[in-house]
């Protein structure tokens, strides 16, 4: 009887060994995409993959944390487990994550698919392939984590359609339409590097600890079961880079360049994740400073870029200036959200006399000086029945989209500009980053679709701001100012005391 | 620590041609003044004051008299912040150049570009 085959030889057989070579036809005619972003690869073999798993056992590993993902989240739904969290101002958190993150998770698994046919090498076609279905997974189960919700709190409808329309989805949004209409190898640093290996613990903790520190067992199940998915993703970014680093001395110059453009890119849309974190998280754990500190300065700074040295690597462009904005960035954003509420699928609302005191202690350099005299005007005109919203729509970048309320580098009371004229034609952005990254590709982002001028060239469902918000899936009534919402009003009346007399 | 050599930060991008071999990567702008009609996009920023926490973006028509622009434009938007007084605009600037336009000049003719930005203080 011939003897069982080992995991390791089950998997050379039933990978790698699957793959020929073509005769009728060249490699070029069978792979026409990997060699026009000028890296040269030598030897697709040398590529080393990371968890050596078939397809038989990669189906088996997940059904099995699905089974499990399922059970948590149906006995949360089965309990009113939505009671439970700490506000319902926690909620944006969860549209934050619903309307910004899950449509990448689709956008992730179709680029994936696409690497899964294209690249040249068995070993990293196989590894893109898992991630592929990872990605789709990703958003399944993250939209039935969040779906229990739908029946109590609203703007957790037509995520996919917001997505595509509301302005400050735009963000996450053109940050991976830019990765996908890149090449293959440029698509690969910007999301299995600079997202997956070298933001994702920005992205992924700060959101599951966050929903388990505020009560959302289900989101923080979901987050369970992705994080041996994200790991795997994380240590194919890794190879990714090195893989490439490793062919030719001719990659490494190019690959700085992506490292630089795409680490700033990322840091932008990790913006949302810094207002989410502070803000949108009732009960506080880590601030995003922190977060910042330790997972970018000290991980990844302090233990990734030493180790890239070695091929030539240095730090990204630009992050000295993130390391000082890590004093602002929340405030920044989250006072960009709180004016602009009118026209979100959200609400803010004055953060409580408690959250003011946190913010003092975890930055000291900032928010007594800055943003405790907004909000306490904001108050002020609130307590007068005049809740304050910015009277117009925003300055966007030509880069990132996020409405212009950054400011000079370590200046928080002075908002920057920037601009390039291309071909006669004048291009705005936030920041030197963005700028560079402009400067870089100008042809590529003129044809950015910025929301705010879409909507002036009649292009958003009307000339209004009604209009517009019904072409959003916006209801109205809903968003703005959290106290005037029915979230606020159901919340209170869900938690009033049993009348026991 | 460093963390980056500030002569590197400097140092200019290298400009490369968009690649060819599957076509000119060149597509045109999504917001060319010429979508917008007789209008164009202007921004308005209200510098030091970071209750407003960003220039707005304005359709406007380029023949638009700039009193009309002050009554009918700039004050609403700046009057969201109730210490707005719009007796006390002063020192306008484009850009970094400081210009003093006066009620009858046009958009135009002050030469305020499309997706330019002008901006004032209140002292």
């Amino acid at each position: 009887m011939a003897k069982k085959a080992s995991m390791r030889e089950r998997y050379a057989q039933m990978t790698r060994g699957l793959e020929w070579e073509p005769t009728y036809v060249s490699q070029k005619e069978v792979f026409p995409h990997t060699d026009f972003e000028g890296i040269k690869i030598h030897d697709w073999d040398a590529w080393e993959d990371p968890f050596r798993l078939t397809v038989e056992a990669y189906h088996k590993y997940q059904s099995e944390k699905d089974k499990r993902l399922y059970a948590v989240i149906d006995s949360f739904a089965q309990g009113s487990g939505h009671l439970q969290v700490t506000d319902a101002r926690y909620f944006n958190a969860v549209r934050m994550f619903l309307q910004g993150v899950t449509p990448l998770e689709y956008q992730a698994y179709r680029n994936f698919g696409y690497l899964a046919r294209h690249l040249n090498g068995a070993g990293a076609r196989i590894a893109c392939l898992y991630q592929c279905i990872d990605e789709l997974r990703h958003n399944q189960t993250q939209t039935h984590a969040v779906s229990q919700f739908n029946k109590y709190y609203d703007h957790l409808q037509d995520a996919n359609v917001m997505h595509d329309r509301v302005w400050y989805l735009s963000v996450p949004k053109s940050f991976f339409d830019d990765g996908v209409s890149a090449g293959p190898f440029e698509f690969m640093l910007a999301i299995s590097f600079s997202f997956e290996y070298f933001l994702t613990n920005l992205l992924f903790v700060p959101f599951m600890s966050g929903a388990s520190f505020n009560g959302d067992l289900s989101t923080m199940t979901f987050g369970f079961s992705a994080q041996s998915d994200e790991s795997r993703h994380m240590t194919l970014g890794l190879e990714v880079i090195k893989f490439i680093l490793e062919q030719d001395e001719d990659n490494v110059p190019i690959i700085q360049d992506w490292v630089d453009k795409w680490f700033w890119r990322g840091y932008r849309l990790l913006t949302i994740v810094a207002l989410m974190q502070d803000y949108f998280l009732p009960r506080k754990g880590m601030s995003w400073k922190e977060s910042f500190e330790l997972y970018l300065e000290q991980q990844m700074l302090e233990g990734l870029f030493p180790d890239l040295e070695y091929y030539g690597i240095r730090p990204p462009r630009h992050v000295d200036q993130a390391i000082v904005e890590k004093e602002y960035l929340s405030h920044q954003a989250h006072w960009i959200f709180y004016q602009f509420a009118f026209a979100g699928a959200y609400n803010t609302t004055v953060p409580f006399e408690d959250e003011q005191e946190w913010f003092s202690k975890q930055y000291p350099e900032t928010w007594d000086k800055y943003y405790a005299p907004a909000y306490a005007k904001a108050k002020e005109m609130q307590n007068e029945g005049k809740r304050f919203f910015n009277a117009g729509l925003p300055m966007l970048c030509q880069v990132c989209q996020i409405p212009m309320g950054f400011t000079e580098v370590g200046d928080p009371g002075t908002q920057a500009i920037r601009f390039s004229h291309y071909e006669g034609e004048r291009y705005n952005t936030c920041s030197d980053g963005c700028k560079w990254i402009f400067d870089r590709e100008p042809w590529k982002y003129r044809q950015a679709w910025l929301p705010v001028h879409q909507i002036y060239q009649g292009n958003c469902g009307g000339a209004t701001v009604p209009e517009v918000l019904e072409w959003y899936g916006i209801n109205t009534s809903e968003n703005g100012e959290y106290f005037d919402t029915s979230d606020a009003k159901n919340w209170a009346q869900w938690h009033e005391p049993a009348n026991v007399s | 620590m460093t963390i980056i050599d500030p002569e590197i930060a400097k140092e200019p991008a290298e400009f490369k041609a968009p690649p060819t071999e599957f076509g000119e990567y060149n597509f045109p702008s999504r917001d060319h003044i010429s979508l917008y009609g007789e209008d164009q996009l202007l921004h308005i920023l209200w510098r030091g004051n970071i209750f407003i926490v960003c220039a707005g973006c304005f359709r406007v028509p380029r023949a638009m008299k700039w009193a009309d622009f002050v009554a009918g434009v700039l004050t609403p938007w700046a009057s969201a912040d109730p210490d707005f007084d719009v007796s006390r605009v002063a020192n306008w600037k484009k850009d970094d150049t400081a210009f003093e336009p006066k009620d009858d000049d046009t958009i135009e003719g002050l030469g305020i570009e499309h997706k330019g930005v002008i901006s004032f203080e209140l002292p």
